[in-house]
């Protein structure tokens, strides 16, 4: 049994996908492309207006001085259509992108009994993807797609005469041959399956001829099998231009249930995000988030996105959002017995986000060490957590640790014999007490950073112990043992 | 039979010869400090404040973390290090023992505590060290003591373990309070570290919200 899904005004429903407010308003589309521009689809409000197929925008909106007209968007299209392969993909591993909002699926193996509740099933997962789509199965190909344009919205055609019916309308004949047809008095399917065979061809051309034998299961055809496409994205463009956090938050949320959804039937999950906002004016804005630990949960997606767009500010009013998923296959690991990890990569990476807000990317993270004898040299990195070695039994650390100052405090130091006999700070002035050094360091001298310092360690007066530097004239407090 | 009397004589035996204080394992992290463990009775302990304090005089206290730090690098746990005056200074620890770190460097008081609340809330991260040593003596009194309540509460939920070094006990809602002391000379930095914690004085103030005072 083959089953093909079908999704009328494609062009119309992708369009609208995401604005079910204006599916319910005058909208029609054209064809840019084409000299003049005529209407393609339109919703049903335009119907009523007395808008028709083929007519040019003007006559349209001769006819409905309200008319929406939009262009055909590529772009929404062929995310429509990616996201009704990938729907299909759920149902059968066979499947044919058929045309533009068709999609035929090979059923061999599926159990009779299941046909129906796996095309309603079908049908309520388009129905999250925001498209409306109509379910035929049949015993052919040709078949099922007559069923699925008549469908309400499945029509399970176990027999071929289950179709027999429908009128000759439902084959979408050329006007010629519906002429014909109406000539002899032929209004349903089963009487134009009753003429016989012979000289069908002569009377009703090529196109008779095949229509006679799709419907009297004379003819099929193999699929021409694709596969579900791997990228899981979903675009819009604003009616009117965003200028809060709150919409934009609202349409990301339906845009990841869409996505999620998707992702969900294919046991995907999300490895990372692409963000592209577009504005008014001016260049579009794009970020990748890389998800610590991939998952297909709305919320932790959600807040990661929040997190970033909390603190995203712009000039222009946001007038497109694309959002795009890069899939990979669930991960499940069993840690160690010893081994400790982080409870919630998701949450910390969001925690992290929002201390490097709140601090500074450069000031929360892991310190790095820089290769350099400089003095207080390191940067800081997104930690890695499980990557992180175990420390090697090394020589046993010595003396105290260093509690620096950031940036070094000047201060005045009186030298006695070459040595520092006395501290003057805002805490104290005194005489120092024993002192060790002088220490003294100095590199990247073939450089413009050349830099050369004599460190000492010295006892203060108030019984702490303090590392002094001397660098050029100057004298400063590195810090305080501790 | 036999082998039942046997092994019941056995750990009759062996509490005879080692009789250790029944110990909660799981509930505390040990620091790495033997003397603060014994303190601590076993270690910083789960959903609780600890402060650590030690007079401006004194020194050891940011050793102290970095023997925290080293530990918790062994037994791979990350930890986090909110720095209240950004003196932290990570060159005597090793590329791995730092891989562990989570370092955020502040630069007031408000930094800080948001940080904290940040990191406490988190939970992922299940040792969290708050180090206010550096920080100035205006900005840690205006501190109030709610806020270190509404902490202790944050930690109990999400059951870190936090440790708070300060330069006077300020910390109302801390658990377990150890004034920690040590004076060491110039000669002393090129002492191994153990030795210089085995000269260091611990001095329980408070353990278990009670107060004591007890030698270290």
């Amino acid at each position: 049994m083959f089953a093909t899904i079908y999704i009328p005004s494609f062009h119309l429903q992708a369009a609208l996908r995401y604005e079910a407010a204006a599916r319910e308003r005058a909208v029609a589309i054209v064809d840019e492309n084409e000299k003049p521009a005529r209407i393609l689809q339109y919703t049903r409000a335009a119907r009523r207006a007395g808008v028709r197929e083929g007519m040019t925008s003007t006559q349209g909106l001769a006819r409905c001085p309200g008319l929406e007209v939009r262009y055909r968007s590529a772009e929404h299209e062929r995310m429509a259509g990616a996201a009704l392969l990938q729907c299909a993909a759920r149902a059968s591993p066979w499947i044919e992108a058929t045309g533009e909002g068709i999609c035929t699926l090979d059923w061999k193996g599926l159990p009779e009994g299941l046909h129906q509740k796996t095309a309603q099933g079908l049908i309520e997962q388009l129905g999250r993807q925001e498209l409306i789509g109509k379910i035929g199965i049949a015993a052919t190909p040709g078949l099922a797609l007559l069923a699925a344009r008549n469908g309400r919205p499945i029509f399970h055609a176990a027999r071929i005469e289950d179709l027999h019916g429908l009128a000759v309308g439902a084959l979408s004949p050329s006007p010629g041959l519906r002429r014909t047809l109406r000539g002899l008095g032929i209004r349903r399917l089963s009487q134009f399956c009753e003429l016989p065979p012979e000289g069908l061809a002569a009377r009703f051309g090529e196109e008779g001829l095949g229509h006679w034998e799709c419907i009297a299961g004379k003819s099929t055809r193999l699929l021409k099998l694709v596969a579900a496409p791997e990228r899981y994205e979903e675009a819009t463009e604003f009616e009117n231009e965003i200028e809060l956090l709150e919409p934009l938050l609202f349409m990301l949320r339906r845009f990841l249930d869409c996505i999620v959804d998707r992702l969900a039937a294919a046991w995907l999950v999300v490895e990372a995000l692409e963000l592209r906002i577009g504005f008014t004016s001016g260049p579009d804005y794009t970020r990748v988030f890389a998800i610590p630990s991939p998952t297909r949960d709305v919320e932790t997606l959600l807040r990661m996105l929040f997190t970033h767009l909390e603190g995203f500010q712009t000039p222009n009013p946001i007038k497109a959002l694309y959002l795009a998923a890069r899939p990979c296959k669930a991960v499940k690991e069993q840690l160690g017995l010893f081994e400790t990890s982080l409870r919630d990569p998701n949450q910390f990476h969001q925690t992290l986000a929002r201390l490097s807000a709140l601090v500074g990317a450069d000031r929360a993270g892991v310190p790095v060490k820089e290769d350099t004898f400089r003095a207080d040299a390191f940067r800081m990195e997104a930690p890695a957590f499980r990557a992180a070695g175990t420390p090697g039994k090394g020589a046993a650390p010595r003396g105290l640790a260093l509690r620096r100052f950031r940036p070094p405090r000047p201060a005045n130091v009186f030298t006695m014999n070459d040595r520092p006999a006395s501290l003057i700070i805002e805490e104290f002035s005194a005489p120092l007490g024993e002192c060790s050094g002088p220490w003294m360091t100095s590199g990247e001298w073939w450089d413009r950073q050349a830099w050369e310092r004599s460190e000492w360690e010295v006892e203060g007066a108030d019984g702490r112990l303090y590392r002094l530097f001397q660098q050029g004239e100057g004298w400063f407090i590195d810090g305080i043992y501790d | 039979m036999e082998q039942a009397e046997t092994i019941q004589q056995l750990r009759e035996l062996l509490a005879r010869r080692f009789p250790a204080p029944a110990r909660r394992h799981g509930l505390f992290f040990p620091t790495g400090v033997r003397r603060l463990d014994e303190a601590l009775g076993g270690g910083l302990w789960k959903g609780r404040l600890t402060e650590i304090s030690t007079p401006p005089d004194a020194g050891g206290c940011l050793s102290i973390l970095n023997a925290i730090l080293r530990s918790c690098a062994v037994e791979r746990r990350p930890v986090a290090l909110i720095d209240g005056a950004d003196g932290f200074d990570p060159q005597p620890l090793d590329a791995d023992t730092l891989a562990h770190l989570l370092w955020v460097r502040c630069r007031n008081m408000g930094e800080f505590l948001k940080a904290t609340d940040l990191v406490l809330r988190d939970g992922n991260v299940p040792i969290v060290l708050l180090d206010l040593r550096g920080s100035g003596r205006g900005e840690l009194r205006k501190i109030p003591n709610t806020t270190w309540h509404r902490l202790e509460r944050v930690a109990g939920q999400s059951a870190v373990a936090c440790l708070v070094a300060t330069p006077w006990f300020m910390v109302s809602s801390a658990h377990y309070r150890i004034e920690v002391r040590g004076i060491f000379r110039v000669g002393d930095l090129d002492r191994p570290v153990e030795e210089l914690f085995g000269r260091m004085e611990f001095q329980v103030i408070r353990r278990d919200g009670r107060v004591t005072v007890e030698a270290g």
